[in-house]
């Protein structure tokens, strides 16, 4: 009986932990800073005019993975946002993409705190991403980190991958409180296909933080010349409650779109933009430059709103780079809702300096 | 919190210093993509906390080395890892103490032309038997000084001994040098040999 216990005890052993093993624990990140001189001009009103020095997604995050078996591995990530310029506040160790989940053949199952698969689908189209005034998501809304995320990616397709996010909704289903209270609420999700000089992606938000998103994008390189163009319609998801598309999206038209809703009580219900971006690698130097045309209208009347860009990067290794960058984003004026005058922002970056490990 | 996080990143970049890295993305460039099976491999550029090939905590990042082969045809860039010198070695202790994991693989790269090499950087300290494997090339080096006072590092005579004696244990049967040459580190060189079983 003891013996038959023993054998019994030893396969099921076997078979709970069979050749578990750490893997490695990795630390990485980047330091980012840059010496700008930034100026706000809402219709005439001087909301900023100074110099900062300012750091642009700077972080530190671990990952690892521990191997349960041949066909399974359990995988995680952690990572902060960390501000070298003294002014972190409570920006400094705020979590970034921070997850846990299972990695095997059916693919990769993770649940934490992410980036939506929409905002993912933008690869590096995006040639100035996370600079202060230089990042798509001053006009463009859709850019979300969301909390409370499950997210599922198919393994690789050949060239072909898809990812799948839900998010429960943020009521808390008390009465009177429940009306996104369920399992999925929220849903984003994407289909890419990368395969060598082609990149196509498109994102679908449905409901994320109370906005329905459609986004196309592409990219394509020849030599060392990379275009990119992305397409989004948004509109929200419901009037009568939640976030609208002033909530979800940052910069000039932002305060527009406050604005305008104090003034005259104008809500912007769809969005449409488009962006062009180029990059161009000359030996140590990769020049760039990107343009982006977005419009915010209900049924009567419409703001429009561009925002230009236009930088230089000089790679003093794989590590270690200098940038110069130029930002200029308008909203234009719109009398018949209280924008009396464009709302202007311009930045200039004078010289910054990023530094990976 | 913010404490331990300050102290765990002066740790590990004060302690941990990876000179370059080979031709994969850096994590920190892919970390807000999702592509989580590229992004969790174990590169050996990157920098471990917790290393599992030694089982060390803290481990010294990867010494890459760049080096362009004289022909025209190819171009090889090498990964290291760092070696651990025996505690019962007949040698001259190294003034550097590092880590000692399994052998690295590493790949040559091409120019234009389509042929590539594999290159397997192994450890002139490690006597563990690996299989032959005919016509495959490997990869050696070790740290020697041309200072007659230094002792301590070896002499060109006894790094030249320790590198024939890995070449036989690792090719019993013969071996072809296909190529020879030192690097300056620190006031000593390291020598490189490349050979292939015959």
């Amino acid at each position: 009986m003891k013996q038959k216990l023993l054998s019994a005890s030893a396969i099921v052993s076997s078979l709970l932990i069979p050749n578990a093993y750490a893997g490695d624990v990795t630390v990485y990140g980047k330091i980012n800073v840059s010496y700008n001189q930034i100026e706000k001009d809402e219709a005439g009103v001087i909301e900023q005019d100074n110099w900062e020095l300012e750091t642009f997604a700077s972080r530190l995050g671990f990952k690892g993975f521990e191997k349960i078996n041949d066909s399974l591995k359990a995988v995680y990530k952690l990572e902060y946002q960390v501000v070298p310029d003294g002014e972190g506040g409570d920006r400094e160790f705020k979590a970034r993409n921070s997850y846990v989940g299972l990695q095997g053949s059916f693919g990769t199952l993770v649940a934490g705190n992410h980036d939506t698969p929409l905002k993912q689908s933008q690869g590096k189209v995006d040639v100035f991403n996370d600079y202060s005034l230089g990042d798509i998501a001053l006009s463009i809304p859709g850019e979300r980190r969301e909390n409370d995320i499950v997210m599922y990616k198919t393994p690789a397709m050949g060239a072909l991958s898809g990812t799948l996010a839900i998010m429960p909704g943020e009521d808390s289903g008390a009465a009177g409180d429940d009306e996104d209270d369920s399992f999925a609420d929220q849903i984003s999700a994407n289909l890419i296909y990368k395969q060598d000089a082609i990149y196509a992606a498109l994102g679908i938000d449905d409901n994320v933080n109370g906005l329905d998103i459609i986004r196309l994008t592409g990219a394509y390189t020849m030599g060392d010349v990379t275009i990119g163009a992305m397409y989004q319609e948004a509109e929200d998801a419901d009037l009568t409650q939640g976030n609208g598309l002033s909530d979800n999206v940052k910069g000039a038209i932002s305060s527009a779109l406050i604005d305008a809703e104090t003034l005259t009580d104008f809500v912007a219900e769809d969005q449409q933009s488009f962006l062009l971006s180029v990059k161009w690698k000359i030996n140590s130097v990769v020049l760039k430059a990107q343009y982006i045309d977005s419009t915010y209208e209900n049924s009567s009347t419409e703001i429009d709103n561009t925002q230009m860009t236009v930088g230089a990067d000089y790679i003093l290794s794989k590590r270690t780079k200098l940038y110069v960058h130029y930002s200029e984003i308008v909203a234009e004026q719109n009398t018949a809702i209280g924008i009396n005058g464009d709302y202007e922002y311009t930045g200039m970056g004078l010289l910054g300096m990023e530094h990976k490990f | 919190m913010k404490r331990f996080l300050t102290i765990l990143v002066a740790s590990t970049i004060t302690g941990l210093c990876p000179i370059a890295y080979g031709d994969d993305e850096m994590a920190v460039d892919s970390a807000d993509d999702f592509n989580p099976e590229s992004f969790h491999k174990s590169k050996p550029s990157e920098i471990k906390v917790f290393d599992s090939a030694s089982g060390k905590f803290f481990s010294r990042g990867v010494d890459v080395d760049a080096d362009v082969a004289d022909s025209k045809e190819q171009a090889v860039k090498k990964v290291y890892l760092e070696q651990d010198r025996p505690k019962n070695s007949d040698h001259a202790p190294s003034t550097t103490t590092l880590t000692a994991p399994s052998p690295a693989s590493s790949t040559a790269l091409t120019n234009a032309a389509s042929t590539s090499i594999t290159v397997e950087a192994l450890d002139v300290f490690d006597n563990t038997e690996y299989p032959v494997d005919t016509g495959k090339r490997y990869e050696i080096r070790t740290r020697y000084t041309l200072k007659p006072g230094n002792s301590a590092s070896l002499s060109a005579d006894a790094a030249t001994d320790i590198m024939h004696g890995k070449m036989a244990q690792q090719c019993p049967q013969g071996w072809e040098k296909q190529r020879e040459w030192s690097l300056p580190v620190e006031g000593d060189y390291y020598l490189h040999y490349q050979f292939e079983c015959l």
